[in-house]
């Protein structure tokens, strides 16, 4: 048994088509309205991302900063701590950063913002080395006696014990 | 645990001109078990502080310095010790010290038991802004040599060690 041909009005086919535009308008236009607002916003975001993490890189710096020359024992002391804490920060951050540049270049610089954050545990942990490098005074090794290097003094020690002097 | 030295008297010190070294300086104690020990500390050029301590009891004994108090007190007799370096230390600020951790009896000189024991405390209390540190393993013989005299005087490290090599008959 056939079914009876649909015969739609005229006016109804027009309305039907008329709604199918219109409908197609306006995700068009919304499709456009993002892609604008992406376009406008998007380097906003990124700049006040950068700006962000500049700030934050810039304070963490100063915060490390002082820690950097030490003129005491106890002084000495809170910089090898701080440095303690900072060098595996520093490492990881390297590590992680090195894999994702090798796999995808964009993406890190993208979020290098972020790398900003971090940098300044790299250069504290620099700079400060520095300085523990040079209490390690040059000295002519006899065959009897063997100096005691500052990383090994601070290593076999309890960090949270205080110096004497 | 190294904070609670006893108080401790000078006894005042002795020039020795027969000896290598120039001064003998004597310090004394009682412990909580009421024994006194003496601190002997040996001046010699270059304000170089030996320190050495031992038992009152034990004090006619050749072996005074190896044998063991048995009284479980180490750390405070130990501190009180490092309170001697400082308050020599507080005299002369360019003083630099050494020691010899001794073997007990049955015990081979090299990383003795008191050498080990007594390298850890001198990391503690120390520090190497102030301190250079020296070791040697083989004989159980620590220095520690003071930065601000290492910076005026050249040689000092140098003559330091020759000294204590030639003095405490050093071997390789």
């Amino acid at each position: 048994m056939n079914a009876a041909p649909l015969e739609l009005s005229h006016n109804l086919l027009q309305t039907i088509d008329s709604l199918f535009i219109e409908n197609n308008i306006a995700k068009y236009f919304k499709g456009f309205f993002l892609l604008i607002c992406f376009i406008i916003f998007f380097p906003i975001l990124y700049i006040g991302f950068w700006i962000f993490a500049l700030i934050v890189g810039f304070l963490i710096y100063k915060n490390y900063s002082e820690k950097i020359f030490f003129t005491s024992a106890e002084e000495y002391r809170q910089s090898r701590i701080a440095y303690d804490g900072a060098l595996p920060i520093a490492i990881e951050n390297e590590v992680l950063f090195n894999k994702l540049k090798e796999k995808s270049k964009i993406l890190y610089f993208i979020i290098y913002p972020i790398k900003v954050i971090y940098l300044p545990f790299k250069w504290y942990c620099r700079d400060v080395k520095k300085e523990f490098e040079k209490l390690d005074k040059p000295t002519k090794e006899g065959d009897i006696f063997e100096t005691i290097t500052e990383q090994e003094m601070w290593e076999q020690r309890p960090s949270a014990y205080e110096y004497r002097i | 645990m190294f904070n609670t030295p006893y108080n401790f008297n000078y006894l005042g010190h002795t020039k020795t001109p027969t000896e290598p070294y120039n001064k003998l300086h004597k310090f004394a104690f009682k412990c909580r078990f009421n024994n006194r020990y003496i601190i002997r500390v040996e001046e010699y050029d270059y304000c170089m502080f030996v320190v050495k301590f031992y038992l009152k009891n034990h004090e006619q004994s050749e072996r005074k310095y190896q044998l063991l108090s048995g009284f479980n007190d180490v750390a405070r007799v130990i501190a009180t010790n490092i309170e001697v370096m400082f308050w020599l230390l507080n005299k002369n600020d360019i003083s630099s010290f050494g020691f010899v951790g001794a073997n007990s009896e049955n015990e081979e000189v090299a990383m003795s038991k008191r050498f080990k024991v007594y390298s850890k405390i001198m990391l503690r209390c120390f520090s190497p802004k102030y301190f250079s540190h020296r070791r040697s393993s083989s004989n159980s013989a620590y220095l520690l040599l003071n930065n601000k005299h290492l910076e005026t005087e050249e040689n000092l490290e140098q003559t330091i060690k020759e000294l204590f090599i030639k003095y405490y008959d050093m071997s390789l």
